[in-house]
């Protein structure tokens, strides 16, 4: 244990969060620093965040690089509190590493060693002594070797299969170490494998989505190429050369299906943020790369997949009347110069005052204990470029329209930015989500767990309704299903819920009460 | 080239023994012990016995797919081959073989051959290891009537005589290639007469006549040995039986099958010659006959309770290593 | 080191071992000619010359000219393999193997099996092979395939000197059946030979080019151009592995697999017509094993499902070409 070093390690922020990326380091190696300095930008789940310093001193170390995702409680950084040598630093490093130093005691939950590969890699990144070999995750092979096995010693090249060979010498394996099972006594590939991983390290072959291969001669004239004449024709539509396609159709010409397929294969990946009016250059190839999914999809991913599997939903809809609700946010957007309310915050307040009086949906579950909220925490899902979030308006109930719509626009725009503090976005005891713009008339909505139930707001529109027994009137109507939980909200009750807040919504001015 | 006593009892004990294994093969195969089929020598015993009294167990056979009289005559152990037969791993070829592929290399045996026309071309390369490393060594290679009209057998004379090869072309004519009858079948009749259109001495004896068979091979053994390349010889033969065990046999003639058994058996022949001109006692066949009928009645119990080949005989003997 | 032909690496070969071991004898058509004419001995040495000088070095006894009999000749070395003579058998092109097949197939095949492991058959049967000099269709067929299907075969075709001539002698060491096939336009090909003696083990397949993107999986002449694809591909940095089966029985199927797990890509390509051929026995091991290694569909060049053509301008279009592989390789990566 150092007295003058201290590590700054992946901090956690609120408990969901098991592991976040370096986005940006704000400082460097050398830079005086100062308590609560902004240090790095890191990327959860949920949010980028700044992590700023607890510690006054000098940076000294940083361990991880931009890009790495490492899980909580990993250290990232070195902060000198006084003045140290290199050596020092070096020593102090080794011993975190060891285990000599413990750094994790605020975190219950310590990465098990499976899951601490990625923090052995960083590790090894600046400390050689580490029983893993420097970082070589790159998108094609992913490979640690353990200590033990290290150290390609320029082999008897008969010693091992030639991909055998290459590979153990790209990954600095020691090959004369591992048994070998192949034809003629040779090491293979398999062997390898099985000595990697039977000392622990890891040793994963993934091969390139796609290749971009010059396109020297694939422009050649393809008026020799057999084909059907609609696919010639379609080829040359689609601006395809036929040198570019099978040759699936009777007499080994290409057909139309060729030509189809090979515009798809060629066609570039959709750029979803790019203006849709761009026109496709087939020519344009752009390689399909898998990536991996980002911290927030995963969590995404991870979450509604469990919801779906684990809370057994249940959808009740309900028909909505808006025009008196239209009418009276125009009033008050027309009478107050601080009020742009939206139709969404009026369903966040009627929600509210619907959860308060059914407090049976106000729940939050997780799995084994229902607990009552004591207010309704209406979670908005907000999208982002590459997910979505859901910002908090809390004690909705306690809170007027244009104040709900105040925050919620505040909320709206610091989720976009990634700067919503932790707090703004975890929990809630119910959660609302919004495609009416899109014009979307109705969906299901996957719960959020902890909550119980969720409601899906759809697109409002014209209707003709039976006015008394022999007139017609018009009427905005929208639709609005809620999934419920099952386990815990019953039909009886979702439904009570429903036209609880079909009443609000229907007559505003009850919630303005 | 006078017969001795001794001479005489061991061509008598190897026909005895053909026939008697051939006729318990017969049983055994309708018995149900035999997989397969089974093509019986009976009748030709003195055409394998007068041809390979006169080789050493150096020199080289190939047979036919009516190969046992010729792999018993060569030395062949008579456990093995019944074993062999029954498809027991205890076989000369652990039950890999069966009746038609019966082979025991250290005996001088290449093998009965399925292939009708099989054996000449081997025969002849073994003639050619013999010259090639100056051993003195000969071949000969049985053919039927059918065989004989197989371009490989006309190839492999013709080799035999370019290459000066120290073999002998034996070739059995019992008058019909499966279902067809030899005079049919062989265009000019004459199978003696096309080896000798190559260019080597041959002969047409009655292969009946144990003696007759037995002064011809000698000769041309003779002349391979001493460098004067290769003989034919066209012995014609009686088959006892069908083209194999079970055949209705509906192409012979009248009374052809009871003719042949009473009139044209070989053995009959020998032993009726050598007790009336008093060159062996009957008591003496007698006792050989008893010690044979011992001999195979072990040879099938044995065969009988022997294992089975393992399973992973299946795979094994494909290659040296691979 | 020393750089040599393939004719001359077989012959140096063939000629080293004949003094090494006196019971190898060399057996075909005219490997030596001139057998009982007015000319000259050794007025052949193969229509190729690779069995030239021979004869005047191991006379007539152990260079054996044969009428032109394949059936005859071939089985007498079969029996003559059993009997205590290592015979190499010149077929002279692998064409005629129609009229001596049951030689091959029947008898030498299958020799060892039916016999209970209790012999050997120790005969090399070196043959011509392959189109591209308007020999036309009964001297031009890639046989490999059909002949790499009969167990008790060994199957080799070396695509240069250096593996010719390790080859050769594993094969004539080798106390089972060996069929050593030989391209006919590759004899002048030249590369480093040692004098020394070396083995190349059978079923050990070799890299002659390497990299991770794609594998390409040939043998015999279609290594070269599957060479050239592989150096035309490398300057647009994609980088192949390069197979040469050497021997397509055994097939060395591990270095076939181990390859396309690293790559993901698989092309083979493969002179023999389509159906049943090596290409189609290489796609289906590697379908059946490494299915999930794939990245795209495994491709393959072949010959298409007909006859050797005689005229120039379609035999051209017969073998498969540099363009053609590496068409087939770029539609592969991009898949």
């Amino acid at each position: 244990m150092s007295d003058s070093l201290v590590a700054v390690v992946m901090p956690k922020w609120g408990l969901e969060m098991v592991e976040g990326t370096i986005t940006e380091w704000l400082v460097k190696v050398g830079d005086p620093i100062s308590f609560e300095q902004d240090l790095v930008d890191i990327e959860t789940s949920k949010i980028v965040n700044t992590l700023t310093s607890h510690q006054s001193g000098t940076l000294v170390r940083i361990l991880a690089q931009e890009g790495e995702l490492l899980d909580v409680g990993t250290p990232i950084a070195i902060i000198a509190i006084k003045e140290t040598t290199e050596s020092e630093v070096d020593k102090y490093v080794a011993e975190i590493n060891d285990g000599v130093v413990s750094l994790a005691t605020t975190y219950s939950e310590k990465p098990s060693s499976q899951e601490g590969i990625s923090d052995q890699i960083s590790r090894a990144n600046s400390d050689s002594t580490a029983d893993v070999s420097p970082a070589e995750i790159d998108d094609k092979i992913d490979f640690v070797i353990p200590k033990s096995l290290q150290g390609y010693d320029n082999t008897d090249a008969t010693s091992a299969t030639p991909v055998a060979l290459r590979v153990a010498k790209q990954h600095n394996v020691a090959i004369d170490s591992i048994a070998a099972t192949g034809r003629h006594e040779r090491v293979t590939l398999d062997d390898i494998r099985t000595a990697v991983i039977a000392a622990g390290g890891r040793f994963k072959i993934a091969q390139k989505a796609s290749y971009k291969t010059s396109s020297d001669g694939r422009a050649a004239d393809d008026s020799d190429v057999p084909a059907t004449p609609i696919a010639r024709r379609l080829a040359k539509k689609l601006g395809v050369s036929l040198n570019d396609c099978r040759r699936t159709g009777r007499h080994q010409r290409v057909s139309k299906a060729d030509v189809e397929l090979a515009a798809f294969k060629l066609a570039p990946t959709p750029d979803l943020s790019a203006p849709a009016a761009k026109a496709p250059e087939v020519k344009e190839e752009a390689p399909l790369e898998a990536k991996p999914l980002s911290g927030m999809r995963r969590t995404i991913a991870k979450r509604l997949q469990e919801s779906k599997l684990e809370a057994p939903h249940f959808r009740a809809c309900i028909d909505v009347e808006l025009d008196a609700l239209l009418s009276l946010r125009k009033q008050l957007n027309d009478s107050r110069t601080d009020a742009n309310i939206s139709i969404n915050d009026c369903f966040i307040k009627a929600t509210a005052m619907a959860l308060s009086a059914t407090p049976k949906v106000n729940i939050q579950f997780d799995g084994k204990n229902v607990t009552s909220m004591p207010h309704a925490d209406i979670a908005v899902a907000v999208a982002l470029e590459d997910g979505l979030i859901t910002p908090i308006v809390s004690k909705a109930e306690t809170k007027g329209l244009v104040e709900i719509s105040n925050e919620m626009r505040e909320l709206a725009t610091r989720a976009k930015i990634g700067k919503l503090k932790p707090a703004e976005f975890q929990g809630g005891s119910f959660s609302l989500s919004n495609l009416g713009m899109f014009g979307v008339s109705q969906f299901d909505a996957i719960i959020n767990p902890p909550q119980a139930a969720i409601l899906a707001i759809g697109a409002s529109e014209r209707r003709l309704l039976p006015d008394g027994d022999s007139d017609m009137r018009q009427a905005t109507i929208l639709t609005l299903t809620l999934s419920s939980d099952h386990r815990v909200i019953d039909g009886a009750i979702a439904a009570k819920f429903l036209q609880t807040l079909k009443t609000f919504i229907d007559q505003p001015a009850m919630m303005l009460g | 080239m006078a017969l001795q006593e001794k001479d005489l009892l061991r061509a008598y004990r190897l026909m005895s023994t053909i026939r008697q294994f051939e006729s318990r093969v017969d049983t055994e195969f309708q018995q149900g012990n035999i997989p397969g089929f089974v093509h019986d020598y009976s009748g030709q015993e003195a055409v394998a016995t007068g041809a390979c009294m006169h080789l050493t167990k150096d020199d080289y056979v190939g047979s036919t797919h009516r190969g046992h009289g010729h792999c018993i005559a060569k030395g062949c152990d008579i456990k093995g081959m019944m074993a062999e037969i029954m498809g027991r791993s205890t076989g000369l070829c652990r039950g890999k073989g069966g009746s038609m592929h019966i082979a025991d290399i250290n005996q001088g045996m290449l093998g009965a051959n399925a292939i009708v026309g099989g054996a000449p071309p081997l025969a002849i390369g073994a003639a050619l290891s013999a010259k090639t490393l100056g051993t003195k060594n000969v071949s000969l290679s049985f053919t039927g009537d059918g065989g004989s009209n197989q371009g490989t057998v006309f190839e492999s004379m013709n080799l035999a005589v370019v290459l000066q090869l120290p073999t002998i072309f034996m070739f059995e004519n019992n008058g019909y290639g499966e279902h067809t009858a030899a005079k049919y079948a062989v265009g000019s009749g004459d199978i003696a007469g096309r080896a000798a259109g190559f260019g080597m001495p041959a002969k047409r004896v009655d292969g009946l006549d144990f003696f007759a068979v037995y002064d011809a091979v000698g000769e041309a053994v003779e002349r391979a040995r001493s460098g004067g390349g290769p003989s034919a010889i066209e012995a014609s033969a009686v088959r006892f039986g069908g083209h194999f065990i079970g055949d209705p046999q509906l192409y012979r003639g009248e009374g052809e099958h009871e003719r042949n058994r009473r009139d044209n058996d070989c053995i009959k022949i020998f032993s009726k010659k050598v007790i009336s001109e008093k060159m062996l006692k009957k008591s003496q066949l007698n006792s050989v006959d008893k010690e044979i009928a011992q001999l195979i009645d072990t040879a099938v119990e044995e065969g009988l309770s022997a294992p089975w080949p393992s399973a992973e005989e299946l795979l094994t003997d494909v290659y040296s290593n691979y | 080191m020393p750089i040599k032909s393939i004719r001359q690496a077989i012959n140096e070969t063939l000629k080293n071992e004949m003094r090494r071991d006196s019971t190898i004898v060399v057996i075909g058509e005219d490997v030596a000619g001139g057998a009982g004419s007015d000319g000259i001995d050794d007025a052949a040495g193969g229509v190729f010359g690779v069995t030239k000088g021979l004869v005047g070095e191991f006379g007539r006894e152990r260079v054996i000219d044969t009428p032109i009999t394949e059936a005859g000749f071939i089985g007498m070395a079969a029996g003559a393999a059993c009997t205590g003579l290592r015979p190499v058998v010149e077929l002279m092109f692998v064409d005629f193997i129609g009229v001596c097949f049951d030689q091959v197939f029947n008898q030498t095949a299958k020799f060892r099996y039916m016999f209970g492991g209790k012999s050997e058959t120790p005969l090399v049967i070196r043959s011509m092979v392959g189109a591209g000099i308007g020999a036309a269709a009964q001297h031009s067929h890639m046989l490999h395939p059909l002949l790499a299907s009969v167990p008790g075969l060994k199957v080799a075709l070396p695509s240069n000197a250096y593996d010719a001539k390790g080859l050769l002698l594993t094969a004539i060491r080798d106390n089972d059946p060996v069929i050593f096939l030989e391209h006919k336009l590759l004899y002048d090909m030249k590369c480093e030979v040692p004098d020394e003696d070396y083995l190349i083990p059978f079923g050990q397949a070799a890299f002659t080019r390497e990299g991770d993107d794609i594998t390409l999986v040939s043998m015999s002449n279609m290594v070269l151009n599957c060479n050239q694809v592989a150096d035309n591909l490398a300057k647009d940095g994609i980088n192949a592995d390069v197979i040469d089966l050497r021997t397509v029985s055994p097939i060395d199927e591990g270095a076939v697999l181990e390859s396309v797990e690293v790559s993901g890509r698989l092309l083979i390509v493969d002179e023999a017509s389509e159906r049943c051929s090596m290409a189609s026995e290489i796609s289906s091991i590697v379908a059946e094993k490494a299915f999930k290694s794939l990245r795209a569909p495994i491709a393959k060049v072949t010959a298409p499902h007909t006859p050797v053509p005689f005229t120039p301008t379609l035999e051209k279009l017969y073998v498969p070409s540099v363009e053609r592989i590496e068409q087939a390789a770029r539609m592969t990566l991009e898949a």
